[in-house]
């Protein structure tokens, strides 16, 4: 169950179940809660509709199934797909939206809710493993290579989180702060001295509470949640693009504060992938890291 | 000595086909680098959110982060940030 879940719903907060976790909303006029939450209903609902890889009418599908040729998309799509490829750029390639093929491969090829629990077996698979730069966008135009599967949830979720913050608090006048899974977005005004988080990953985890300032934002990657079986191996989500496998479990868990969701996790999904290397990679941004056996790392001005 | 002619003739020409043979090949070559690099910058460059996330991860520093400080752990939290 997610962590989230246990939080207190009070007259200013809402929250609901979808994509395998949970969208947490909270605004500071409580008033505005009812239509803050259609709003990002709506944004989710969107988005899922644009980018889903298990959505068979999900719009990138159809992309995918296009053989290679260019296709005019939504300015959403566009937007997201045009996310993932400045993640992967700035990443060096650590976090890489044309690993769909070796997620299916894995056997996450369906809803994390339907995957709980369900056993994969082994087995070779062969499969395009190309890299983003193999992937145009140009302007609304997305060429996507033939048998490319492209997987944006890595950097899609925290754009969600960001799109639908900012519009919030541009239509209801409202401080707002959106969190889907470990990606926090916040708009507006905050609270008297800042939005409360606690950083945690699974019961039992090392644990902290920070106060982040209006308009910013913190994600949190983890090797421990989203898992699923496979004889003799236990698999989790966070693919290294240059093996196809789940990244090496150097760190159970990354959080980053930034300026936006879709930095912040964008930085945290890389620095799983890079392993060893993430502390030179996160330099001075503010950051958490949590070994396989707790062992705490702060970074960048990380309250202690 | 016709035969002599004859022959450097032809090795000149046979040099002069190596030579163009050569430039053609470069040249695709040089044309195949410049489609490949601006197929990579216009997958890079056209994205409607680079302006969230414009600094390179190689070069992460404070000056373009949030403060954060610490939270009081004796009242409720308004969101957890976890693995998911």
């Amino acid at each position: 169950m997610p962590l989230v879940e246990t939080l207190p719903v009070g007259a200013d907060t809402a929250q609901w179940e979808v994509w395998g976790t949970v969208a947490r909303l909270v605004v500071t006029d409580p008033a505005q809660r009812d239509r803050a939450a259609g709003l990002l209903r709506a944004e989710l609902a969107a988005v899922d509709a644009a980018c889903s890889r298990f959505r068979p009418d999900s719009e990138i599908r159809d992309v995918c199934r296009g053989g290679g040729r260019p296709i005019v998309v939504s300015s959403l799509l566009a937007e997201l797909v045009g996310a993932a490829l400045d993640a992967a750029r700035q990443t060096g390639g650590a976090v890489d939206p044309t690993i769909g093929a070796a997620l299916c491969a894995l056997g996450y090829d369906r809803d994390f809710a339907q995957l709980a629990g369900r056993v994969v077996g082994t087995g070779v698979r062969v499969f395009p493993a190309p890299d983003w730069r193999s992937v145009r966008l140009v302007g609304r135009e997305l060429t996507v290579p033939h048998g490319v599967l492209l997987d944006l949830g890595a950097t899609a979720k925290a754009v969600a989180a960001d799109r639908a913050a900012a519009r919030i608090a541009e239509l209801l006048g409202t401080g707002v702060l959106v969190a889907l899974g470990g990606d926090i977005a916040t708009a507006g005004p905050a609270p008297d001295g800042g939005w409360q988080v606690l950083v945690q990953d699974r019961p039992g985890d090392p644990a902290c509470t920070i106060r982040l300032p209006a308009g910013a934002a913190l994600a949190t990657s983890s090797t421990a949640g989203r898992t699923w079986g496979r004889p003799g191996e236990l698999l989790h989500h966070i693919v290294d693009p240059a093996t196809g496998r789940p990244a090496p479990r150097v760190w159970r868990t990354v959080s980053v504060a930034a300026f936006s969701c879709l930095r912040a996790n964008t930085l945290s999904t890389a620095a799983i992938v890079r392993g060893h290397d993430a502390p030179a990679l996160l330099g001075g941004v503010p950051s958490r890291l949590v070994s396989p056996s707790f062992q705490v790392v702060e970074l960048g001005g990380w309250p202690r | 000595m016709q035969r002599d002619i004859g022959r450097q003739r032809a090795a000149l020409v046979t040099g002069a086909l190596v030579v163009a043979g050569l430039a053609a090949t470069v040249g695709i070559g040089v044309a195949a680098q410049a489609a490949d690099s601006s197929s990579s910058t216009s997958a890079s460059s056209s994205s409607d959110s680079s302006s969230s996330s414009s600094s390179s991860s190689t070069s992460s520093s404070t000056a373009d982060s949030p403060t954060v400080s610490s939270g009081d752990s004796g009242s409720s939290s308004q969101a957890t940030s976890g693995g998911s």
